[in-house]
C-alpha cells in the first residue's frame, strides 16, 4: 500500500507522463490540427478502464467512454502488445476526425493499465473534406466511422485494417503519419509507466493509480458539499442548427446532495436534422467545465470527478442524440450552449465565480477544388480560418477577458507569415474590434476582426463554408453587458455576403475578401465599478471608444488630454447608477 | 496426358459447382436484391503461382464475374505473403481491384501443397455501403469519397476465426447493419460450399488430374476463339458509343474502340476514348474488361466461358480516360453507365466483323434509388432499388426478336416479384407492361419498352434518380433501328409534373403520389422492311406494333377489318419505302 505521499508524486507524475505523451504527439503529427492547433487529448487509465490522468478536460467524459466502450468490445480478446483504434462518436468519440488510438501498458506478463491518445487528423471521407458539413443529416455523410478495431496485434501491425481506414481519407499520407504519431505517443506512455512500475513497484503504482481516482472523488465531492443541498435551473438557446431549426433549448437543473451533483437536461429540446447534436460523452465534457472553472481549474479531474456526477440526457434530444444523427460540429455547439446554460444555473449559487468557459465558435474553412486529371474534380486542399478569432474571453471577477475563452486557448495564436505563405493570401487586418467587448467592472475580451484577401484563383478553385450563429446571451454577468455577434462578411466579385446563418460549400469568385468577425466576451458586473484608471487605460490601448467610456462606463475622457475628467466621472455615475441598474433587471 | 472426357467432365463439375455456390447465394442471402434480382455473381478462379485464371461461372452477371479475376489477383497480391488455410478476404475498392463500391467480391483460397490453388468466389451488390447517399449511387459526387465506405483488401477471417472487429467496422458504416451481415454470411456459405465441393473432386480425381484438365480446360477455349478470329479478316476496325451525360454536367463522353485483328488474336484499342469525367461514371480496367469480355462472348456463344477465352484478345486502356480512370474519380455507376457504352463500342466495331452475330448486349439503365421508413414495420428504414423502373433493354438479334428484360448476357439479373415489393416497402404499382410502338423496328424487333407506373401509399418515399439513354437510347444492328429510350415523370398526372432526362436527387414522393418510368428496349437487328409480314401481323395483334405502326415502321400494310396482312399493298409500301429514303421521312408523318 502506497503511503499518501508516495502516491501523490505519483499522481504528479501520471499527469507528466500523459504531458510526455502529449509532447510526442504534438512534435510528431503531420497534420497542423494536431501540431498547430494542438486538437488532441491523452489519457492514462487504471486496469479497470478508469481514467486517471488527462491533458485536455475537454475531452474528460468522451474518452473515459472511449476507454470504456472499447475496453467492453475487447474484453477477453486482448493481448499486451495489441494497440486499438476508434473514432466512433456513439462509442465515446467526439467526432468522426478525431481517432483514439488505445492501448494497454503491460508490466510481468500482465496487462495492468491503460494509455490513450486521441488526435484530430485531417479527414475520414465523407461528403467534404475535414468532415464539418453542415448538410449532413447523418454520420454517414459526414465520414466514415470506425467501431473499435484491433490495428495491431501482438506487436504486429494490422495493413489490411490500417489501409482500410486510411484508404478513407482524402489525405491518407499525412493520417498514416498522424496515426504513426498517436502510436508513438502511446509507446512513450507505456515506456514511462513500464519505468514508474519497475521503479516503485508495480503495487505502489498502482494503488497509486486507484488513490488518485478516488481522490478527485473526494476533491470534488467535497467541494460540492461546501454547496449545500442546492437546486437551480440554467437555460441557453442554440439560436439556429444550420438547417433551418431556430431557438433549440438547452435547460439543465442542478441538484447538490451528500456531495454528488445531478445534472437533469430532461427539458432541452429534440435532437436536430443537423450536425449540432451531441452525445451523453461530449455532453458532458461541456457541461463539467464552468463547474470546474467554478472549484477552480487546479482540481484533479478524471474517472474519480465523473463518479459525483449523475448525468440525466433523455434519449432523443440535443445531449443525447440516436444514431446515426450526426454529430461533427457538437464541440463548437451544442457544446458552448451546454455549458452557458450550467453556467446560468450557477449564477445564482457563486455569482462571483461564474464566466463564460466556451466561446461562440464559428465554423469557416475553404475548401480548394481543382482537376488534376481529366475532368475529376477533387478537394485537393482546406483551409481553417478557425485560427483567426482569437477573441471573445468573457471577464470574470477579479479578472478582464483576455484573448479566447479558456477552453480554446489550446490554439495557439496563428502566424501570420506561415499563412501568407501556405495559402498564398494575404491577412489584411487582424485586430481587437473597438467596442466590442461586453462591458462590466471586469469587461470581457474584445473582439477581433480578420481581413483576409484570398489569393488569384482558377474559376472553380475555392469554396467557402461558414456557419453563424447569434450569441446566446442577451446579457453578461452579474450586471456586466454581453459583447458584440459574430459576423462573417464575404466580398466576392461583386457580391457581398453577409452570412448570416450557414452558407455552405459556396464557390468563391476571384478576388475574394474575407471580414471574419468574432464577437466580443461578456462583461461581468456592474460597468459603473470599474476602476477608472482601467477604464483610461481600456480607451488609450483602444479596446474601447472615448464615447463608450462615458455611456458604458460613465468615465468621462478628455479627448484633447486623455486624461480623466474626474468630477464629471463622479456627477455622472451617479445619474447613470439607476438605470444601469434597471438595465440589469432587463431580460432576467 | 488427361483423356478428354475426364477434362470435360472436370469443366462441368466446375460450373455445377460455381451453380451450387449461386444456389447457395440465393437461398441463404437476406436482401431481395440477391434473393429475387440475382444482382450478384459466382465463380472458380485458380492460379497457378503467376497468373489468375477463371476457370468457371454460374450463369451470372458477366459485369461481375469477369472483373472478379482482377479481384482475385489483387487480394492475391495484397496477401502475397500473408495468406493462410482458413481465411476469407474481401474485396470491394474500384481501385483496389473492385469495380464499383458496392460490388463486394468475396473469396475463399483453397489450399493444397501450402499454396492457395482453388478461389471460389462471391461477388455481390450490396444494396448500402455508408456514404452521403443511401444506396451509394450519389450522382453529385466527384470523389470516390463520396460514394461510401473504401474497403482496402482485408481479411474478414483468419485461419478459421471471424475478425469480429473487423465485421463491425463494415457493420459501423452501412446503414442496413444486419442485412449487410446477413448477406455477408450467406457470401461465406456460399464459398465454403464451393470449397467443400472442390475438395470432393480433387479427392476423387487426385489434384494432378484436376490440374491438367485445368489446363486443357483453359487451352480448349483459348484454341477455340482463336480459330473464330483466324476465320475473320485481318484489319483495324473502329466503333463508338457515345454516353449522353455523365450525370453532372459533363456531356456526350465518347468511347472509341480499334479492334485489330491479326491472325488469330486481335487487339482491343481504347485510344481516343474520353478523358475521366467529372461524374461517377468513370470505369475502372477491371469493369472496362469485363464489358469487353462479355462482348467477345456474345460473338462466340458456343465457347466455354474462362480465362483461356480471354487470352487471344488484347486489351489497351489508356490511363486518365473514362474507361481507367486514376483516383480519385467517382466510378459509382460506371458498372452499366458508361460500362453499357464500352459495351456499344466494342459490338459495333464487331459489327463490321461478324454482323450476323452483334445485337444488343447491354443495359442502358435508370437508377432508382428508393428509401425511407416504412410505417408497417414500425418505421424502420429501408433501402432498396427499384428494377422496375428499368427492366427491359432486350434487342434484336439475327434470328430472335428482343424478348424479356435484360440483354441476353445480364438475364440472371431478374425483376423482383411486384407483389413482394409492395409487402416489403410501401408501393403500390398501377402498371407495369409493355407498351405498344416503342420495340425498336428491325427485321428482328427489339423488345417493347416498358413503362412503369409507381404510386406511394402510407409513406413518402425518397429517390434517387439516374436516367440515361434518353436522348441516346440503345443502337440498333446491322440495319435495325435504335430503341425508345428511358425516361421517368415525377408526380405523374398531378400538379407538379415534372420529367427527369438526367438525375434527381433526393425526391420525396408523397403519398398518393404517382411516378413514371419508361424504360426503352433495345435495338433492331437487320432491315425492318424486310421482316417476315407475319411476325409483323403478330405483333400487331399482340399489341406490340399498331396498325399505323407496322405500316410506318416496317412497310407492312394491315387491314383493320379482317385483321390480315394485305399482300400487294405491303409490296407496293415496301417498294416506295426503300426506294428513296427522302420521301420515307414525309411519308412517316
Amino acid at each position: 500500500m502506497a503511503d499518501r505521499i508516495t502516491a501523490e508524486v505519483l499522481r504528479s507524475k501520471f499527469d507528466a507522463v500523459v504531458a510526455e505523451m502529449r509532447a510526442t504527439l504534438i512534435n510528431t503529427a503531420c497534420s497542423t490540427t494536431v501540431s498547430e492547433a494542438n486538437q488532441c487529448c491523452n489519457g492514462l487509465f487504471t486496469e479497470a478502464g478508469l481514467l486517471v490522468a488527462i491533458d485536455n478536460p475537454l475531452h474528460l467524459s468522451s474518452i473515459a467512454e472511449t476507454s470504456a466502450a472499447v475496453l467492453d468490445y475487447f474484453q477477453y480478446d486482448l493481448g499486451g502488445e495489441d494497440i486499438l483504434l476508434t473514432n466512433d462518436p456513439y462509442g465515446g468519440g467526439s467526432r468522426l476526425q478525431e481517432f483514439t488510438a488505445f492501448a494497454p501498458v503491460s508490466f510481468e506478463e500482465e496487462i495492468v493499465l491503460y494509455v490513450g491518445v486521441r488526435a484530430h487528423t485531417e479527414d475520414i471521407g465523407g461528403d467534404l473534406r475535414g468532415n464539418y458539413n453542415p448538410r449532413a443529416t447523418d454520420i454517414w455523410a459526414e465520414g466514415v466511422r470506425c467501431p473499435p478495431v484491433k490495428i495491431y496485434r501482438d506487436g504486429k501491425l494490422l495493413k489490411d485494417t490500417l489501409n482500410t481506414i486510411a484508404l478513407n481519407s482524402r489525405n491518407p499520407k499525412a493520417f498514416r503519419l498522424d496515426l504513426e504519431a498517436m502510436f508513438s505517443a502511446v509507446r512513450v506512455g507505456q515506456t514511462r509507466m513500464q519505468e514508474l512500475l519497475h521503479d516503485y513497484g508495480a503495487g505502489v503504482v498502482l494503488d497509486a493509480l486507484d488513490w488518485s481516482v478516488d481522490y478527485a472523488e473526494a476533491r470534488l465531492s467535497s467541494m460540492l458539499k461546501d454547496w449545500g443541498d442546492i437546486s437551480a435551473e440554467g437555460k441557453c438557446r442554440l439560436m439556429h442548427d444550420c438547417q433551418g431549426r431556430d431557438n433549440l433549448n438547452i435547460h439543465v437543473k442542478l441538484e447538490t446532495a451528500n456531495g454528488r451533483l445531478r445534472m437533469d437536461f430532461s427539458a432541452t429540446d429534440a435532437q436536430s436534422t443537423g450536425f449540432v447534436n451531441s452525445t451523453p460523452a461530449q455532453a458532458l465534457s461541456y457541461a463539467l467545465l464552468p463547474v470546474f472553472a467554478t472549484l477552480g481549474m487546479d482540481i484533479p479531474k478524471n474517472s474519480g470527478s465523473l463518479r459525483c456526477i449523475d448525468l440525466v440526457a433523455p434519449e432523443g434530444s440535443l445531449v443525447n442524440a440516436r444514431m446515426p444523427a450526426p454529430t461533427g460540429w457538437s464541440a463548437s455547439h451544442v457544446g458552448a450552449e451546454l455549458a452557458l446554460a450550467v453556467t446560468d444555473a450557477l449564477t445564482g449559487l457563486v455569482p462571483e465565480k461564474v464566466a463564460n468557459v466556451a466561446g461562440n465558435a464559428m465554423l469557416i474553412y475553404m475548401i480548394r477544388r481543382g482537376i488534376r486529371n481529366g475532368f475529376t474534380v477533387e478537394q485537393l486542399g482546406l483551409t481553417n480560418f478557425a485560427r483567426f478569432t482569437q477573441g471573445g474571453c468573457s471577464g470574470a471577477a477579479g479578472r478582464d477577458g483576455w484573448g479566447m475563452p479558456g477552453i480554446s486557448a489550446a490554439t495557439p495564436l496563428p502566424s501570420i507569415e506561415m499563412f501568407e505563405a501556405e495559402v498564398d493570401g494575404e491577412i489584411r487586418k487582424l485586430e481587437y474590434i473597438t467596442d466590442s467587448a461586453g462591458a462590466g467592472q471586469w469587461r470581457g475580451g474584445p473582439g477581433t476582426e480578420a481581413r483576409i484577401e484570398l489569393p488569384d484563383s482558377e474559376p472553380d478553385e475555392f469554396y467557402l463554408t461558414a456557419c453563424v450563429i447569434p450569441r446566446q446571451q442577451a446579457n453578461g454577468f452579474a450586471g456586466g453587458s454581453a459583447g458584440t455577434d459574430n459576423a462573417v462578411l464575404v466580398r466576392s466579385g461583386d457580391e457581398e455576403i453577409n452570412v448570416e446563418r450557414a452558407f455552405v460549400d459556396g464557390r468563391l469568385s476571384q478576388g475574394t475578401e474575407l471580414n471574419i468577425r468574432m464577437g466580443g466576451g461578456a462583461g461581468w458586473g456592474n460597468p459603473l465599478a470599474r476602476e477608472p484608471e482601467k477604464v483610461l487605460s481600456d480607451v488609450l490601448d483602444g479596446y474601447i471608444s472615448i464615447a463608450s467610456a462615458k455611456t458604458l462606463y460613465g468615465v468621462v475622457v478628455d479627448p484633447e488630454s486623455l486624461q480623466i475628467d474626474i468630477a464629471r466621472t463622479t456627477e455622472l455615475r451617479k445619474t447613470l447608477d439607476k438605470s444601469v441598474q434597471d438595465l440589469s433587471e432587463y431580460g432576467k | 496426358m488427361i483423356d478428354v472426357i475426364t477434362a470435360e467432365i472436370i469443366r462441368e463439375y466446375l460450373e455445377t459447382v460455381s451453380e451450387e455456390i449461386s444456389k447457395t447465394m440465393e437461398n441463404t442471402s437476406v436482401s431481395t436484391v440477391f434473393s429475387e434480382a440475382h444482382d450478384y455473381s459466382t465463380g472458380v478462379f485458380y492460379s497457378d503461382g503467376k497468373e489468375v485464371s477463371l476457370l468457371a461461372r454460374a450463369n451470372s452477371q458477366p459485369v461481375h464475374i469477369y472483373a472478379s479475376v482482377h479481384s482475385v489477383e489483387t487480394l492475391l497480391k495484397s496477401f502475397k505473403y500473408n495468406l493462410n488455410e482458413g481465411d476469407i478476404v474481401l474485396a470491394t475498392d474500384p481501385y483496389s481491384g473492385g469495380s464499383h463500391i458496392p460490388d463486394w467480391t468475396l473469396m475463399k483460397p483453397v489450399f493444397y501443397h501450402n499454396k492457395p490453388v482453388f478461389f471460389p468466389a462471391v461477388r455481390a451488390h450490396f444494396i448500402e455501403v455508408g456514404g452521403p447517399v443511401p444506396g451509394g449511387y450519389n450522382s453529385l459526387a466527384t470523389e470516390i469519397w463520396q460514394e461510401g465506405f473504401r474497403l482496402a483488401p482485408i481479411k474478414i477471417c483468419e485461419k478459421g476465426e471471424m475478425r469480429r472487429d473487423v465485421i463491425n467496422l463494415l457493420a459501423g458504416n452501412n446503414r442496413l447493419p444486419d442485412t449487410m451481415e446477413g448477406d455477408l454470411n450467406a457470401m461465406i456459405g456460399a464459398c465454403k460450399v464451393g470449397e467443400d465441393r472442390i475438395v470432393r473432386l480433387v479427392e476423387k480425381y487426385g489434384l494432378d488430374t484436376v490440374l491438367e484438365s485445368v489446363d486443357y480446360i483453359l487451352n480448349y477455349s483459348e484454341r477455340q476463339v482463336r480459330a473464330e478470329i483466324s476465320s475473320w479478316p485481318d484489319g483495324e476496325y473502329k466503333g463508338r458509343s457515345i454516353l449522353e451525360h455523365d450525370f453532372n454536367g459533363g456531356i456526350d463522353i465518347n468511347v472509341d474502340v480499334t479492334i485489330t485483328v491479326e491472325g488469330d488474336g486481335c487487339s482491343v484499342d481504347f485510344s481516343g476514348s474520353h478523358p475521366q469525367t467529372k461524374g461517377f461514371v468513370n470505369s475502372v480496367k477491371g469493369n472496362t474488361l469485363s464489358w469487353v469480355y462479355t462482348e467477345f462472348s456474345v460473338v462466340m456463344p458456343d465457347i466455354p466461358l474462362n480465362s483461356g477465352f480471354f487470352r487471344p484478345i488484347k486489351t489497351i486502356t489508356p490511363e486518365g480516360t473514362v474507361i481507367n480512370p486514376l483516383p480519385p474519380a467517382p466510378v459509382g455507376n460506371s458498372t452499366l453507365c458508361i460500362g453499357s457504352d464500352i459495351g456499344q463500342a466494342v459490338m459495333k466495331t464487331l459489327e463490321k466483323i461478324v454482323p450476323e452475330k452483334t445485337g444488343s448486349a447491354f443495359i442502358d439503365l435508370t437508377i432508382n434509388t428508393v428509401f425511407g421508413l416504412n410505417s408497417h414495420y414500425d418505421n424502420q428504414m429501408y433501402v432498396s432499388f427499384d428494377y422496375s423502373t428499368t427492366p427491359t433493354s432486350s434487342g434484336g438479334a439475327c434470328g430472335t426478336d428482343g424478348w424479356g428484360g435484360y440483354s441476353a448476357p445480364h438475364a440472371s439479373l431478374r425483376i423482383p416479384s411486384f407483389e413482394l415489393q409492395e409487402v416489403m416497402y410501401p408501393f403500390l404499382y398501377y402498371h407495369n407492361e409493355y407498351s405498344t410502338d416503342s420495340a425498336a423496328p428491325g427485321k428482328w424487333r427489339g423488345s417493347p419498352a416498358h413503362r412503369m407506373l409507381r404510386m406511394s401509399t402510407t409513406d413518402p418515399v425518397v429517390n434517387f434518380i439516374q436516367v440515361q439513354a434518353c436522348r441516346r437510347p440503345l443502337m440498333g444492328f446491322a440495319g435495325g433501328k435504335e430503341a425508345a429510350g428511358n425516361h421517368i415523370i415525377l408526380d405523374y398526372g398531378g400538379d407538379n409534373e415534372e420529367m427527369v432526362r438526367v438525375a434527381k436527387a433526393d425526391y420525396a414522393q408523397k403519398p398518393g403520389e404517382i411516378m413514371f418510368a419508361q424504360s426503352g428496349g433495345g435495338g433492331g437487328w437487320g432491315d425492318p422492311l424486310a421482316r417476315d409480314e407475319n411476325a409483323v401481323l403478330r405483333d400487331v395483334l399482340d399489341e406490340y406494333v399498331s396498325i399505323e405502326g407496322a405500316a410506318r415502321d416496317y412497310g407492312v400494310v394491315i387491314d383493320p377489318e379482317t385483321m390480315t396482312v394485305d399482300g400487294p399493298a405491303t409490296e407496293d409500301l415496301r417498294a416506295f419505302l426503300s426506294a428513296d429514303p427522302a420521301t420515307q421521312e414525309t411519308t412517316s408523318t
